[in-house]
């Protein structure tokens, strides 16, 4: 299967859970305040099971390290053009143009190039490596009830890695949240959610066969996890709902996700809409991938405000996030 | 008095033997700039007394003293504006990870890079941009900012005024890092000649610092407050707006609480709102940007004092 040009490598698959102690991340985002309280750092791991057409972080999805490059940066060394195996690279000018086709991500490009133009996205680091950045910040969480967010892709790709950051995560007092798709076997997620406070968790559309279209994988699981999720009286759910045009803005969408949620109790402290907006499109082309949404317009914001009010009227807590 | 010679840098060993030597070559000029303030003090106090002022003070009429005469109560009048420490900070970090300790690099070929002005050693004048940074709450680079300060405040401290007072540093060089930076050739930090230095006298070089205010405010917070300096950050305004006012002021707390900085300067505004302000200054004759020490009409500024207030590292989330 390819879809947004991403290219998965055989046997990459088997690697989807790699082991416990060191897991691939993208980035770790300190100063971070629109995922969950306070002030915060995410841990975006790579490695995402669905394929969302929209995804602002397409360089997230594909589980190992990729390239991402970025052209202003270039001062034409022609050294990544000289080093690829692939014949992947050549020089149109001086400037290098990439042959994404062609690319098998053995990365030697980004270790030459001087100018950082081309970049590694995804690095392998240790727990501990992980956590002594984030603990970096522990004085602002403190103060302001924040903590760590493990984000990605979805964390539940790397669930090993995820669980054992949870967990010394815990061990250290720091209050925890998890992004998540909510795709997974319930034993990972019920075992992760012993270790996690709050849990950030998307809902994309109700309609199953929809779902599976857009995402690559039908909403059952999901929503199934969902329900199991919100029994647990000791964590915390913000229900997340990326608002995209044509796919699931309709009225009728959101009536039906309100029928849901309303049925889930009162661990769903709020509903969070997320305005589509078209910020991720350079890295598409950054990272050799097509972006399906290019042409499509975000929402004005009165029409983002008429459905949080929608919400709003079935007497749930509903706001405008990031 | 002579310049002193200090060491061919090409024959040094370490990052820390070319910070002695250039604490060195600054003891020699604070020591010029200490004979001149001595003879300017000397004369004031001989011919331009000052009664109105001197009342002023509390025990200037008990000891019958003139506010120039020296009173043990106060620090030494001999200031030395301190300018571009971070830079030097900066530059030594990446001189000992990628001369001394990678041996990437001669000391003989950063010389040369450094005087034509990285022209022809662009690849190499990259691997100095990235090299560790001040401002990133990276320990590597922030010794060497603590390093730098201490070593510059040992140093003016060896000079005396003509009451024996040690002098000290100032750090409130407020614009200066625009105007005396048209001077400096290039520095191994990567800067190249005329390029604005850090500004203020304590804050992250700009766009060196990649990692958020918080590792900024903690990088900052490791170096000890031995003489004064000015700290700049600028912040989206949506970080001062409904709930994240909260976030702002337990943000200001923990500076308040734990830090030694003796204060911050905010600008809340967008590169954006500035970009505009720049290119239509009647419909915004009202914008207010804090400088370093002071606060100016932004469309009443020079290009260049606009440009380098835009290039300061944008807080945004």
């Amino acid at each position: 299967m390819q879809r947004n040009g991403i290219k998965m490598k055989e046997g990459e698959k088997d690697l989807l859970s790699l082991n416990d102690d060191r897991g691939v991340v993208f980035n770790i985002q300190r100063f971070s305040i629109h995922d969950g309280p306070g002030i915060r750092s995410t841990v975006f791991l790579k490695g995402c099971a669905l394929n969302c057409p929209w995804c602002q972080n397409p360089e997230s999805i594909r589980l190992l390290p990729e390239i991402i490059t970025r052209d202003i940066k270039c001062i034409k060394s022609g050294k990544c053009a000289d080093i690829c195996p692939q014949g992947a690279i050549s020089l149109a000018e001086g400037l290098r143009v990439i042959d994404w086709e062609k690319c098998d991500y053995c990365l030697k490009c980004a270790e030459v190039c001087p100018s950082k133009s081309i970049e590694v996205a995804g690095e392998h680091k240790s727990v501990d490596e992980v956590i002594e950045e984030v603990e970096k910040d522990s004085s602002y969480y403190r103060r302001t009830g924040g903590g760590m967010t493990i984000s990605g892709g979805d964390p539940l790709v790397q669930w090993r890695f995820t669980l054992a950051l949870l967990q010394k995560a815990r061990q250290k007092g720091i209050h925890t949240a998890l992004d998540t798709t909510g795709y997974a076997r319930w034993e990972v997620l019920d075992d992760i959610l012993n270790y996690t406070n709050l849990v950030l968790y998307d809902i994309k559309h109700m309609d199953s066969a929809k779902h599976k279209e857009a995402t690559g994988v039908p909403n059952e699981p999901i929503l199934d996890n969902l329900l199991k999720t919100v029994k647990k009286p000791e964590v915390k759910v913000w229900i997340r709902y990326p608002i995209i045009p044509g796919f699931n803005d309709q009225e009728e969408e959101l009536e039906k996700l309100c029928e849901f949620v309303i049925t889930l109790g009162p661990t769903v402290e709020k509903i969070s809409l997320l305005p589509f907006h078209k910020f991720g499109e350079l890295k598409y082309t950054a990272t050799g991938k097509v972006y399906a949404y290019r042409d499509c317009t975000p929402l004005s914001d009165e029409r983002v405000e008429e459905l949080k009010g929608l919400i709003s009227s079935h007497g749930l807590h509903t706001e405008i996030g990031k | 008095m002579e310049r002193p010679v200090t060491k061919d840098p090409r024959e040094m060993k370490s990052a820390d033997e070319l910070l002695d030597a250039t604490c060195e070559q600054t003891d020699f000029y604070i020591k010029i700039a200490a004979l001149s303030h001595n003879i300017g003090h000397q004369t004031v106090m001989d011919y331009n007394a000052d009664p109105l002022n001197s009342l002023m003070l509390d025990d200037t009429l008990e000891n019958g003293n003139d506010i120039y005469k020296y009173n043990k109560e106060f620090d030494s009048y001999l200031n030395v504006i301190s300018l571009g420490h971070v830079n030097i900070a900066d530059s030594l970090a990446a001189i000992q990870k990628l001369v001394f300790d990678e041996k990437k690099y001669t000391m003989d070929e950063l010389l040369r890079a450094l005087k034509s002005n990285w022209d022809g050693y662009e690849e190499m004048r990259q691997d100095f941009v990235n090299a560790p940074k001040h401002g990133n709450d990276d320990d590597y680079a922030d010794e060497w900012a603590v390093k730098v300060k201490k070593k510059f405040w040992e140093t003016a401290q060896k000079t005396k005024d003509a009451w024996g007072n040690p002098c000290t540093f100032d750090g409130s060089s407020v614009i200066a890092y625009q105007a005396m930076a048209f001077g400096i050739g290039a520095t191994p930090d990567g800067r190249m000649m005329s390029d604005y230095i850090a500004d203020g006298s304590c804050s992250p070089s700009a766009g060196a610092d990649k990692k958020g205010p918080t590792a900024v405010l903690n990088s900052v917070g490791k170096v000890p407050f031995l003489y004064t300096g000015l700290f700049n950050q600028r912040f989206m305004p949506s970080f001062l707006e409904g709930e994240n006012k909260k976030l702002f002021s337990e943000y200001l707390r923990e500076w308040f609480e734990k830090m030694t900085i003796p204060h911050i300067q905010f600008n809340v505004v967008s590169s954006e709102t500035l970009r505009e302000a720049q290119k239509d200054p009647e419909s915004h004759p009202d914008l207010q940007v804090r400088i370093a020490g002071y606060s100016a009409h932004f469309v009443d500024l020079p290009k260049e004092t606009q440009d380098s207030i835009i290039c300061r590292t944008e807080h945004s989330f």
